[in-house]
């Protein structure tokens, strides 16, 4: 029971971090209808940058400031240089266009970083474990983790929900033209809604740098989770991308965790441990056919749209 | 305030617009008619730079328009009320209203408020935490100038206005209009609708096959039924 607890919180963890990614790559996929394979470089921009500024001045706190700054400017460029001229072009352009982005990523953190990982230590002061429930002690940097992601989420929430800021960017994904002809530089918008995406897969990127290590193509296996995350939510959706990150995060992990022990109740141990790892792998693209079986457009569909 | 010269305007290969030109003074209201494909909607997308021409000029308040963004026209002073109403769906009534309001513009005239808006259209008021797509298409129409307004035009163009209206709401949309230009509002109108307009407006301009055919004021337009007959398939 309390392991299970345990694997829950990793399994939440995961979640806000996939949802730090999410909420970017599904506002940008569901307003500026653009694929951007290249989110989990920013991810990785995000990483490196608190991995420097971490090493040069030695303060956890600037490194997650660093972080979500340097990936915002880079996300800034990347939309003024690229991503601009793929909005009016088809799916494949912008698969390949943003392909390419992530070739040109990881050479350039190659070329500055050189290929060997990077560690960030957990700053002393949190790398202490808490007792959430008696008996179960949980490590204080992954409660922070959580505690920071489901702030930020709210903070989104409301944000998006509430400000004109918001409002504007809700009418910018069902008419543009509309927005433009009553004053609003949509280019502009744009470019800022693509840099704010790409400040919080920055700040994620720097919360993961002293769990994982930093390295080139680190943003590469989240991004195919994250996109599981926003299928699943409804793409465009913010609510949806948080319930799909906390329901993909919280199924990857358990499944890791449990299904090897589970099956092991019901068949030899060998051919137990195949399997599970296999299934294990599979449960949340099982997860995402069943949702999309049961609902086509995922969860919660942003309203007001027709099709995707 | 508003001049048009000249404009030829292009769909792909074909042409929509031959030559048009017209103007529109300070506090003046003008009427664009004509029947249905004739270029009404067409002349006013190219003057919002929504379908820019490819030739000719478009100037406003002294300022060259021809090539400029919708977004920088729209900040001239121009207030745009399309065909269709085009309402933000997934927005409240109220984000309607204030998502693209400029109350710094205060091109002529008072400033535009929430407050001045929901006076002139009640409804809006009653229906504020509504999201625009469940209004009727009345109510839609009053947002559509109302989001227009708040945005301090000092001409504003309405396309279509009173289409497929309900003809109690058109006459209020009719008063409301005519409240406008008593105020000092320059507007340009395209509608079908011939008493209303000939009320409204000082001017009006006929198009036929993407050109301007006849212009004239009220009283040459009633003097004339044959006219309505002819271009206006009335």
């Amino acid at each position: 029971m309390l392991l299970f607890f345990e694997q829950l919180l990793n399994g939440v963890q995961l979640g806000v971090f996939l949802f730090l990614l999410a909420a970017g790559l599904t506002l940008i996929f569901g307003i500026m209808g653009v694929i951007n394979l290249a989110h989990g470089s920013l991810y990785m921009a995000g990483a490196f940058a608190s991995a420097l500024a971490l090493r040069l001045s030695g303060s956890f706190t600037l490194a997650l400031i660093a972080a979500p700054l340097a990936a915002g400017l880079v996300g800034l460029a990347m939309e003024v240089i690229v991503i601009r001229r793929l909005y009016a072009r088809d799916h494949l352009d912008q698969v390949l266009a943003t392909f390419g982005l992530i070739l040109f990523f990881n050479e350039i953190a190659a070329i500055s970083f050189g290929r060997q990982p990077l560690f960030m230590n957990i700053p002393p002061a949190l790398n202490s474990t808490v007792e959430l429930l008696p008996g179960a002690p949980y490590p204080v940097y992954r409660l922070l983790i959580i505690i920071a992601g489901l702030l930020v989420a709210g903070l989104l929430y409301v944000l998006i929900s509430r400000s004109r800021a918001g409002s504007l960017i809700r009418a910018g994904s069902t008419d543009q033209e509309m927005l433009s002809a009553l004053g609003i530089n949509v280019k502009m918008l744009f470019a800022l809604v693509f840099a704010f995406g790409a400040m919080l897969a920055g700040f994620a990127g720097g919360l993961a740098g002293p769990l994982l290590s930093v390295e080139i193509g680190m943003g590469e296996n989240i991004l195919i989770l994250t996109f599981v995350v926003i299928v699943i939510g409804g793409i465009g959706s913010i609510r949806g991308a948080f319930a799909g990150a906390l329901l993909v995060g919280i199924a990857d992990t358990l499944g890791r965790a449990f299904l090897p022990g589970l099956l092991k109740l019901m068949l030899p141990p060998a051919e137990a441990d195949g399997i599970a790892a296999g299934l294990a792998s599979m449960a949340i693209y099982i997860l995402m056919a069943g949702i999309l079986i049961w609902r086509p457009a995922g969860l919660f569909p942003p309203q007001g749209r027709s099709g995707a | 305030m508003l001049q048009v010269e000249h404009i030829e305007t292009f769909y792909g290969q074909s042409q929509a617009l031959f030559g048009v030109s017209f103007s529109v003074e300070m506090g003046e209201a003008v009427t664009l008619m004509g029947r249905n494909g004739m270029g009404k909607t067409t002349t006013l997308r190219s003057v919002m730079g929504l379908t820019p021409a490819a030739a000719g000029h478009i100037r406003f308040a002294g300022r060259e328009l021809t090539a400029a963004a919708p977004h920088a026209i729209a900040r001239a002073g121009i207030g745009y009320v399309p065909e269709g109403r085009r309402i933000f769906p997934t927005l409240s009534v109220l984000e309607n209203l204030t998502a693209t309001a400029a109350p710094g513009r205060a091109g002529g005239g008072t400033g535009w408020t929430l407050q001045r808006v929901f006076d002139m259209f009640p409804k809006l008021k009653e229906r504020q935490r509504q999201m625009g797509a469940l209004l009727s298409g009345g109510e839609q129409q009053m947002l559509a100038i109302g989001r227009a307004l708040m945005t301090n035009p000092r001409l504003l163009i309405l396309d279509e206005a009173t289409e497929g209206l309900a003809p109690l709401v058109r006459r209020e949309i009719w008063n409301c209009l005519e409240a406008l230009k008593n105020d000092g509002l320059s507007i340009l109108v395209v509608d079908k609708n011939i008493d209303a307009l000939a009320r409204l407006a000082d001017r009006h301009l006929i198009m036929d096959k993407g050109r301007i055919v006849w212009s004239g004021t009220s009283e040459a337009l009633e003097a004339d039924p044959e006219l309505g007959r002819r271009l206006l398939g009335v």
